[in-house]
């Protein structure tokens, strides 16, 4: 027997557990980075927070401008469904806004994509594939050239992704 | 020639007019299709492939025609109770689901301000219409044949009451399944028919309807929604 072929069988047999091992840290790298993709990020309390920033602070939105915008104080005439659908609209997300005065009063309640904002009357349900969140802010209302103190009540619906 | 253009004229306008509302009934009814199907795979295919796929549906009902109302309510019933295969799946292999009641909001009826200001107590005789109304050509029978509303009485729990009144407020339908040990103790929701004539014992589950915002509210305690369907 030639010594070439010799050392080529040693090394074969040799190579079986390198081979192995590999494949187990293989497996485990890849077990790591199966996990690690196919986990669930919940954005729905960033896109709730998105939200609010955006009918705050979007000039687009219902703050009051003139040279520039004023994220606390809300101008009742852009205080609108169809203005606020154009500013702000996601078809999973579903908004009411009431617009009080201090006392409690109603001043003006708008609901953008109602059929997401239909499911507000199960958030109470243990579980669920939604999210609601509540927020109540303290701003100004701007009406003909005045301000007031108003209180504006935001409920949110977020439906989660399938 | 005069003729011809009459009947291409006469043609275009009634596509017009009907080619929306038709394709409307045809892409719901693939939507609904695909739930059921979805629901035979995940229960009866051995694999238990795919995910359940049911959309749910946001009607505003704007007629003030009350046989009208009650046979689109009826109808939406209908729908929800065929796509999970009124009740026959195992759904325990369904995945996702979480006792002791488990619903699946299939639609959600809304009335225009004129109807609520036409009916502010609701529409009564529902139950008369479900029992009076034939099913045919999709089933052999009435709606109330076919469909599950009764309910224990709560007073009485061998007494069953029947769904007689819609709510104009709102009325949303939605599916439910009830582990076998609740069934005693929730009783807004209108269980298959076939229950109340069968063996309660050997049943680790009960399939049925929930109707009205306040018994959903009430009985499911997980509550799953779809897309808009289309």
């Amino acid at each position: 027997m030639k010594k070439g072929s010799v050392i080529l069988g040693e090394e074969t047999i040799k190579m079986l557990p390198r081979i192995f091992l590999a494949g187990f840290v293989l497996f485990f790298i890849f077990l790591i980075l199966g996990v690690y993709l196919a986990r669930d990020v919940r954005t729905e309390e960033l896109e709730h927070s998105l939200l609010i920033k955006r009918l705050f602070y979007d000039q687009n939105c219902f703050s009051f401008t003139d040279e520039r915008s004023y994220p606390g104080i809300i101008d009742l005439n852009k205080f609108q469904e169809e203005r606020l659908e154009k500013c702000a609209f996601k078809e999973k997300i579903g908004y009411r806004l009431d617009l009080k005065e201090m006392n409690g009063d109603s001043i003006k309640s708008v609901e953008v994509n109602k059929k997401i904002t239909a499911l507000l009357d199960f958030c109470d349900t243990q579980k669920k594939n939604f999210q609601c969140y509540q927020d109540r802010n303290f701003v100004l209302v701007e009406e003909q050239g005045e301000r007031r103190n108003a209180l504006l009540d935001i409920f949110v619906v977020i439906r989660d992704e399938a | 020639m005069v003729v011809g253009l009459l009947i291409a004229l006469a043609t275009g306008v009634i596509l017009i007019l009907f080619t929306g509302g038709f394709s409307d009934i045809l892409s719901k009814g693939a939507d609904r299709n695909a739930c059921r199907n979805s629901v035979v795979l995940k229960a009866f295919n051995p694999t238990k492939i795919g995910e359940l796929n049911c959309r749910t549906n946001y009607v505003e009902i704007n007629t003030l025609d009350q046989q009208e109302i009650m046979r689109k309510v009826a109808e939406e019933a209908y729908w929800c109770w065929w796509q999970f295969k009124e009740g026959e799946a195992d759904f325990k292999s369904l995945g996702g689901f979480e006792g002791p009641v488990w619903c699946f909001l299939c639609s959600d009826i809304q009335f225009s301000d004129n109807v609520k200001e036409k009916y502010p107590d609701g529409i009564e005789g529902f139950d008369t219409f479900l029992q009076e109304t034939t099913l045919k050509p999709k089933y052999n029978g009435n709606y109330a044949d076919y469909l599950p509303i009764k309910y224990l009485s709560p007073e009485d729990p061998t007494y069953l009451e029947t769904l007689s009144t819609i709510s104009t407020e709102k009325m949303p339908i939605a599916f439910a399944i009830v582990e076998s040990k609740q069934f005693a103790a929730k009783k807004g929701i209108a269980y298959d028919p076939a229950i109340y004539t069968s063996n309660f014992e050997a049943k680790h589950y009960f399939y049925g309807m929930v109707y009205g915002t306040e018994n959903i509210q009430s009985m499911c305690n997980t509550l799953r929604v779809g897309e808009p369907l289309s």
